[in-house]
C-alpha cells in the first residue's frame, strides 16, 4: 500500500529519486530480542550490592500524618525515608512546558496525603520481601480529613481545601476553591455569532477516567557514582527531563546525573512526566549509599496515574446552509490531587476544539480542578479523544437537525489545507500544508457503505446494526515557527564506522511502537545504506544532546526530521571525502545501497570505475587522519502539522443484553509518507481497541466511603477491550491518504495519537445510528443501553 | 496495615508436600484449622496475599498421585480427582458427555490459569463468581470428602454454604468430585455472560431431560448473581408442568429472574443481573431443548 502510494505521488513533490527503504515492510530491529525475552527493561537491571525498595502509601484520600514511627523497620535492617528526609521543594514532575506554564504542588514524600496511594515513606532492604515487611512495620498515625471526589463538588465553598498555596515559576499562588489553574480564550464575538445562527445545540458531556494499562508497570533503578553522581534507569518517555527534574529536586550538578535509555514496555503518556518513584528511589539510594531498585505492582501502578476526566459544556451554532458560525466550550477538568502540567491541558483542549471545525466566533473557558483522586496525566491524545467525542457527537446532531448528511456537513466545515492549526494550544500555531481529510471521508464512506446505513432508531428485533463515523487529528510534535509555551526540539548524533555501518545516537525514546525503527529507515534512505547497517545505539543523557520527549506524536516527525538534518550533514562530509578519493566533486556523487556488498556505494553516474563503498571512504579517512565522519545537532521543526484520521464503524447492539460489538471498521489515516506500513497499521488497530475501551468499557470510579478506587487497583475489575472483542481482521480495513507533508522527513507526519482520537466518537455515533439514542456520558455500558431502550429511546 | 501491602507478601507458613493421601490426611488431622490444602494455588495464594486467609500450614496436594486422575466409567459417570487441572479436564475426551461442565471448564480465565487451576480448587474456593459450581449442581454432582475418620459424600448443592464457605470440617479434604452419568434424553449447557473481564456477571447452567415434547425434568442454576449458586425451583416447576414447554420459555425466564437472589456490585446492578437472568434462561433453554 505505502509503496503504491509513493509511486503514485505527483512528480516533483518528492524532489528526489524514488524512495528505496522508507515505506518498505521490514523486520523490526528489536523483534528478535523482544520475542526471545532478551530485551532489557528497567526492572531487569540488577546491580551488585543493590537494595530493593517499597513505598508506604496513604490508605486515606485526605489526611494529615500526625506521627510516624519507623523504629521497627530500622531494627529490621531497612533504610527508611519519610518527608523529613527529602528536599523540601515543591515541583511539577512534568517539564515539557516553559516555567511560566508549570504550576508546582508535588513533594517527593508528603505528610499531608491527598489521595489513596500518595507516597508517605519508603524503605530499602536486602530483599523485596524484607522491604515489604519493614514497610508493614512502620506505624503511622493519621488524622483523617474530609475528601472530595467530584470536580463540580470540589469547587463549592464548603468543599475541603486540598492545597493552600502552590508555586508558579518562582512565585506563590493562592488556590481558591480547589481550582488548580484556569484559561480563557475568545475570538470574534460569540454572542453575535449565536444570534446569526439558525440552529444552536448545547449539551453537557462527561468523560471517563481511564487507566493507561501500559504493559510495563513503573520501575526505577538508581546507582551511585563516585564523586556524588547518580545513574538512573527508569520507565520514562524523556531521559533528559528526568535528569532536569532530579537536578531541580536534589541539586545534584546536571553533568553528574546520568539517565540511561532503556526499552519501555508501553506508556501512552504515563511517563511523559517523571514518575514519582524516581525521586523516591534517588532519595533512598542517597541515604543508603547503595544502589536501589523500585518496581511497582499493577495495583500500585493503577494508583499512580490516570487520564484527565472532563466535563464539557459545548454549544455550537450553524446557519441553515450548513456553515458553522459560533461555538462556546467550557471544560471542567478533574485533575486529581496534583498537577502534572494541568495548565497545558487547558490550552490543548481549546486547540483541539478550534482545529476540528472552522468557527468564526469562539469562546472558551477551561478550569482545572483538584479532587482527592489519583493525579491525572497525559494519556494518548492528551485531551483530544475527549474533545473529539463531544464535538463529533454534537456535529452529528447538528447535521441531523439541519437535514444535511453528517459527512457533507463535516466536509463543509473542517479545518484543512491553508487554515491555521493550533497544534498544542493557543501558543503553538501552524499553517496546514498537507491535508487528506476529503480523501479519508470520501473513500472511508465508500468502503463502509455509508450511504446505505439505516435511519436511526427505526430498527426492530434483537440485534440492531448501525454505522457511525468520527473524524479527527492530532498534532505531529509541538513544533511551530515561533517559540510557544511548549518546548519542542530533538537531537541526534550520527557517525559512520570504518566498515560503513552507521551509529544513530539519540535521547529520543521508543515506547515500543517503533519510532526509532522508522527513523533508522529515514537515515538509511538518506545515506543510501541497507537498513541493517543503521544501528540504534543505547544511549544516556551524558552522551546525547537534549531531546524533549517522545510524546505529541512527534517521534517520527520531529525526531525523524532531526535525524534527517544530521544525516545530511554527515552525507556532506562523506561526499567531500569521497570526492577527494575519486577525484570528482561532492555534488556530482550519488549513493545507493548495495545489498550484495552490504554497504552503501558512492558513485558517479555513467562513469565506470568511479565508485567506492562508504566503508572504504571511512577507512581511508582514518588512515589519512581526516577524522570521523560524524555530526551532531539539535533541530526544531518549523511546524507541528496535524495528521488526520477518520473512523467508520459498524456496530451491532444486542438489545437483550445491551452489549455493543463493533463488527466492521474502516479506518483512514493521512500521515503523509508512510514510513513503516505494518507498524502504522498496528497503531490504528491498537488505537481502535483503546477507543473501544473509552467508548464502552473503561472507568475508575471511587468508593466514597473508603476513598479508594472501587476496583482497588485490580486489573480483573478494570475492563479493557481485548483481542476477542475486536472485529475480525478481515473486517478491519486500514487505508492511508496520498499526501506529502513538506515540513516532514520524506513527507512524513505523526500517527500515534490520531490513530486513537476519533475512535470513541465513531463508536458512539454508530450506536446512535443503530438504536436512535445518544449518550453524553462515557463509558456507554450495556446497562446504560438497556436503560435507554427501556426509557423509550430518550437521549442520556 | 499499610495500603498496598496486602497485595504483596504472603503471611508466614510452613509448606508440606505429602506423597500419599494417608500422609496428607495425617497432616490435616494434626494441624486442623491451622492448615489449608493447596491444589493449583491460584485462589489460595491470592487469598493469602490479601490476608483473607492466613494458614500456618499449607498442604500441597500435587505430590499425591491418586488424586491426579479423571476417570469416566460408562453408566457410572465421571470422577475428577482433586489435582486434575482445568486444562487436563478440558482435554479429556469423555468430558463432552457432560455438556454444561464442558462449557464451563473451557471458558475459565485463560490457558495459563487453566494449566494450573484445578476443578476441585475452583469448587472449594467457593467465590460467588466461579464457573464450575453451577454446572456441577445442574449435573447433580457430588463431592467426595475424606478424613482419617472416614469418607462421606455431599451433593455440590449442599457443599457450598456461603461465599468462601464450604461444608468441610477441620481434618477433612475433598478427594474428588463425582458427576453421575447423564440421564437418557438429557442435555446440559452452561452460558457465561461477561464483558471485558474474565469473571461472569451472570452465568447459567441448565440440564433438561426431555420426554417427547415435554420436559420431564430440569435443573436451572445461576452463578455470579449472589453469594452462592442459585437454583431456580419455581421456574423449573413451571417448565415441567407445561404441556407445551416451548411456549412458556418467556414466563420461565421471568420466574427465574424474580425467584433467585441477586445483588449489585462493581460489575453490575441487581436490576441488570435480573434482566440478564431472564435473557440467559431463554438462551440456555433454547439450546438444551432444541
Ligand atoms: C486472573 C484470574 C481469572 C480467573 N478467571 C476465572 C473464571 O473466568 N472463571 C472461574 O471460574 N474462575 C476464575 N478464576 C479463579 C480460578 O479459576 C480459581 O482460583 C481456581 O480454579 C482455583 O483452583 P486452584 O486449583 O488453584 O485452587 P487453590 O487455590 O489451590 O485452592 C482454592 C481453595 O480451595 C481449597 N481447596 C483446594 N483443593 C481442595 C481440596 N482438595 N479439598 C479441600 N479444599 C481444597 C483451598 O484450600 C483454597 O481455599 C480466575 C482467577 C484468576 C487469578
Amino acid at each position: 500500500m505505502a509503496l503504491e502510494v509513493l509511486e503514485r505521488r505527483p512528480e516533483g513533490r518528492v524532489g528526489r529519486e524514488a524512495l528505496t527503504i522508507v515505506g518498505r515492510k521490514t523486520l523490526r530491529k528489536d523483534a528478535v530480542a523482544k520475542v526471545t525475552g532478551r530485551e532489557l527493561y528497567a526492572s531487569d537491571i540488577t546491580l551488585p550490592n543493590m537494595l530493593y525498595a517499597r513505598v508506604l502509601k496513604s490508605p486515606y484520600p485526605h489526611a494529615r500524618v500526625k506521627s510516624i514511627d519507623v523504629s521497627k523497620a530500622v531494627e529490621m535492617g531497612a533504610v527508611v525515608i519519610t518527608s523529613q528526609d527529602v528536599p523540601q521543594v515543591l515541583f511539577n514532575p512534568r517539564l515539557v512546558s516553559i516555567p511560566e506554564a508549570t504550576y508546582k504542588d508535588w513533594r517527593v514524600l508528603t505528610d499531608r496525603p491527598l489521595f489513596v496511594g500518595e507516597p508517605i515513606a519508603a524503605v530499602a532492604a536486602e530483599t523485596e520481601e524484607l522491604a515489604q515487611r519493614a514497610l508493614e512495620a512502620i506505624k503511622v498515625e493519621y488524622e483523617r480529613l474530609p475528601a472530595v471526589f467530584d470536580a463540580i463538588e470540589s469547587m463549592k465553598p464548603e468543599a475541603p481545601k486540598l492545597h493552600e498555596t502552590i508555586i508558579l515559576k518562582d512565585r506563590e499562588v493562592k488556590v481558591e476553591r480547589n481550582v488548580a489553574c484556569r484559561l480563557e480564550i475568545a475570538e470574534g464575538d460569540v454572542e453575535k455569532g449565536f444570534k446569526e445562527a439558525d440552529v444552536v445545540i448545547e449539551r453537557e458531556f462527561r468523560t471517563n477516567r481511564r487507566y493507561h494499562n501500559q504493559l510495563e508497570t513503573k520501575a526505577v533503578v538508581v546507582n551511585l557514582e563516585p564523586g556524588g553522581g547518580v545513574t538512573i534507569w527508569c520507565t520514562t518517555q524523556t531521559i533528559h527531563n528526568t535528569r532536569l527534574l532530579i537536578h531541580e529536586i536534589f541539586g545534584i550538578p546536571m553533568n553528574k546525573i546520568n539517565v540511561k535509555k532503556i526499552s519501555l514496555g508501553g506508556s501512552f503518556g504515563s511517563s511523559i512526566h517523571t514518575n514519582i518513584i524516581v525521586p523516591i528511589a534517588v532519595a533512598l539510594a542517597l541515604k543508603a549509599g547503595r544502589p536501589v531498585k523500585l518496581v511497582y505492582t499493577r495495583e500500585e501502578d493503577m494508583h499512580d496515574h490516570v487520564s484527565f476526566q472532563m466535563i464539557f459544556r459545548l454549544k455550537l451554532g450553524a446557519k441553515r446552509d450548513g456553515r458553522l458560525v459560533a461555538g462556546q466550550l467550557q471544560a471542567i477538568v478533574d485533575i486529581g490531587a496534583h498537577q502534572i502540567q494541568a495548565y497545558p491541558i487547558l490550552g490543548v483542549i481549546a486547540g483541539w476544539w478550534v482545529s476540528l471545525y472552522k468557527l468564526p466566533h469562539v469562546k472558551y473557558e477551561g478550569i482545572a480542578v483538584y479532587t482527592n483522586k489519583v493525579p491525572s496525566c497525559a494519556f494518548r491524545g492528551y485531551g483530544n479523544p475527549q474533545t473529539t467525542w463531544a464535538v463529533e457527537t454534537l456535529i452529528d446532531e447538528l447535521a441531523e437537525k439541519l437535514g444535511i448528511d453528517p459527512l457533507e456537513f463535516r466536509l463543509m466545515n473542517y479545518v484543512g489545507e491553508g487554515d491555521i492549526f493550533w497544534g498544542q494550544g493557543p501558543t503553538v500555531k501552524t499553517v496546514i500544508r498537507s491535508c487528506g481529510v476529503e480523501e479519508l471521508l470520501r473513500r472511508g464512506a465508500e468502503l463502509i457503505g455509508w450511504h446505505r446505513r439505516p435511519k436511526p432508531g427505526q430498527q426492530k428485533g434483537r440485534f440492531r446494526r448501525g454505522i457511525g463515523m468520527g473524524r479527527g487529528f492530532h498534532t505531529s510534535s509541538a513544533g511551530s515557527p515561533v517559540p510557544g509555551s511548549v518546548i519542542d526540539y530533538s537531537g541526534a548524533m550520527i557517525k559512520i564506522n570504518e566498515d560503513g555501518t552507521i551509529d544513530y545516537i539519540t535521547a529520543l525514546m521508543d515506547h515500543g511502537g517503533g519510532s526509532l525503527e522508522a527513523i533508522a529507515k529515514i537515515i538509511a534512505e538518506e545515506l543510501g545504506v541497507p537498513l541493517e547497517n543503521v544501528n540504534i545505539i543505547t544511549a544516556d543523557t551524558q552522551t546525547t544532546v537534549y531531546d524533549v520527549c517522545t510524546h505529541a506524536s512527534r517521534g517520527v516527525y520531529a525526531g525523524g526530521a532531526t535525524a534527517l538534518k544530521v544525516a545530511r550533514q554527515v552525507k556532506q562530509k562523506l561526499l567531500e571525502m569521497a570526492a577527494k578519493i575519486l577525484d570528482t566533486y561532492p555534488h556530482a556523487l550519488r549513493i545507493r545501497p548495495d545489498p550484495k556488498r552490504g554497504q552503501g556505494v558512492i558513485y558517479v553516474e555513467g562513469i565506470e570505475g568511479k565508485e567506492i563503498t562508504i566503508g572504504e571512504v571511512a577507512m581511508t579517512a582514518r588512515h589519512k587522519n581526516w577524522g570521523t565522519i560524524a555530526a551532531v545537532d539539535s533541530h526544531r521543526t518549523e511546524a507541528g502539522p496535524p495528521h488526520f484520521t477518520a473512523y467508520f464503524v459498524e456496530v451491532e447492539v444486542d438489545t437483550e443484553t445491551g452489549i455493543v460489538k463493533p463488527i466492521r471498521v474502516v479506518a483512514g489515516a493521512d500521515i503523509g509518507t508512510v514510513i513503516n506500513p505494518d507498524l502504522a497499521r498496528g497503531q490504528i488497530h491498537g488505537g481502535f481497541a483503546m477507543g473501544m475501551g473509552m467508548a464502552l468499557l473503561e472507568d475508575t470510579p471511587y468508593d466514597p466511603d473508603t476513598g479508594d478506587l472501587v476496583n482497588r487497583g485490580f486489573l480483573v475489575d478494570y475492563k479493557t477491550a481485548s483481542a476477542p472483542d475486536m472485529p475480525r481482521l478481515k473486517d478491519f480495513t486500514v487505508f492511508f491518504a496520498e499526501t506529502y507533508e513538506p515540513t516532514g522527513p520524506f513527507g512524513a507526519k505523526g500517527l500515534g495519537e490520531g490513530a486513537f482520537n476519533p475512535a470513541a466518537a465513531a463508536i458512539a455515533n454508530a450506536i446512535y445510528n443503530a438504536i436512535g439514542v445518544r449518550f453524553y456520558e462515557l463509558p456507554i455500558t450495556p446497562e446504560k443501553i438497556l436503560q435507554a431502550l427501556r426509557g423509550g429511546g430518550e437521549n442520556v | 496495615m499499610s495500603f498496598g501491602s496486602p497485595w504483596f507478601t504472603l503471611p508466614e507458613f510452613t509448606y508440606h508436600k505429602p506423597k500419599t493421601l494417608k500422609e496428607a490426611l495425617e497432616l490435616l488431622d494434626k494441624y486442623g484449622e491451622e492448615a489449608k490444602v493447596m491444589a493449583g494455588g491460584v485462589g489460595l495464594l491470592a487469598f493469602m496475599k490479601e490476608r483473607l486467609m492466613a494458614p500456618s500450614h499449607v498442604i500441597d496436594l500435587k505430590g499425591v498421585p491418586e488424586l491426579g486422575q479423571a476417570i469416566y466409567k460408562e453408566g457410572e459417570g465421571l470422577t475428577i480427582g482433586a489435582t486434575v487441572t482445568l486444562n487436563e479436564l478440558a482435554r479429556y475426551g469423555p468430558l463432552k458427555k457432560f455438556g454444561a461442565l464442558h462449557d464451563a471448564v473451557r471458558d475459565i480465565a485463560d490457558p495459563i490459569i487453566r494449566n494450573r487451576a484445578t476443578l476441585v480448587g475452583n469448587l472449594c474456593e467457593a467465590i460467588p463468581w466461579v464457573d464450575t459450581p453451577p454446572a456441577l449442581i445442574a449435573l447433580g454432582a457430588e463431592v467426595e470428602i475424606r478424613s482419617l475418620k472416614g469418607e462421606r459424600r455431599v451433593p455440590v448443592k449442599d457443599f457450598i454454604k456461603g461465599p468462601v464457605e464450604i461444608d468441610l470440617e477441620p481434618g477433612e479434604l475433598v478427594t474428588a468430585v463425582h458427576v453421575p452419568e447423564p440421564r437418557r434424553n438429557s442435555r446440559s449447557r452452561f452460558i457465561k455472560y461477561n464483558t471485558g473481564s474474565e469473571f461472569a456477571l451472570v452465568s447459567v447452567a441448565a440440564n433438561v431431560v426431555m420426554d417427547g415434547g415435554r420436559v420431564r425434568d430440569v435443573s436451572l442454576v445461576y452463578g455470579a448473581v449472589s453469594s452462592t449458586p442459585q437454583v431456580a425451583v419455581k421456574a423449573a416447576d413451571a417448565l415441567k408442568s407445561a404441556e407445551k414447554p416451548w411456549e412458556v420459555l418467556d414466563e420461565v425466564g421471568r420466574i427465574a429472574s424474580e425467584e433467585v437472589e441477586a445483588v449489585s456490585d462493581v460489575l453490575a446492578s441487581e436490576e441488570y443481573r435480573r434482566h440478564l437472568i431472564r435473557v440467559l434462561t431463554l438462551r440456555v433453554l433454547r439450546e438444551v431443548m432444541g
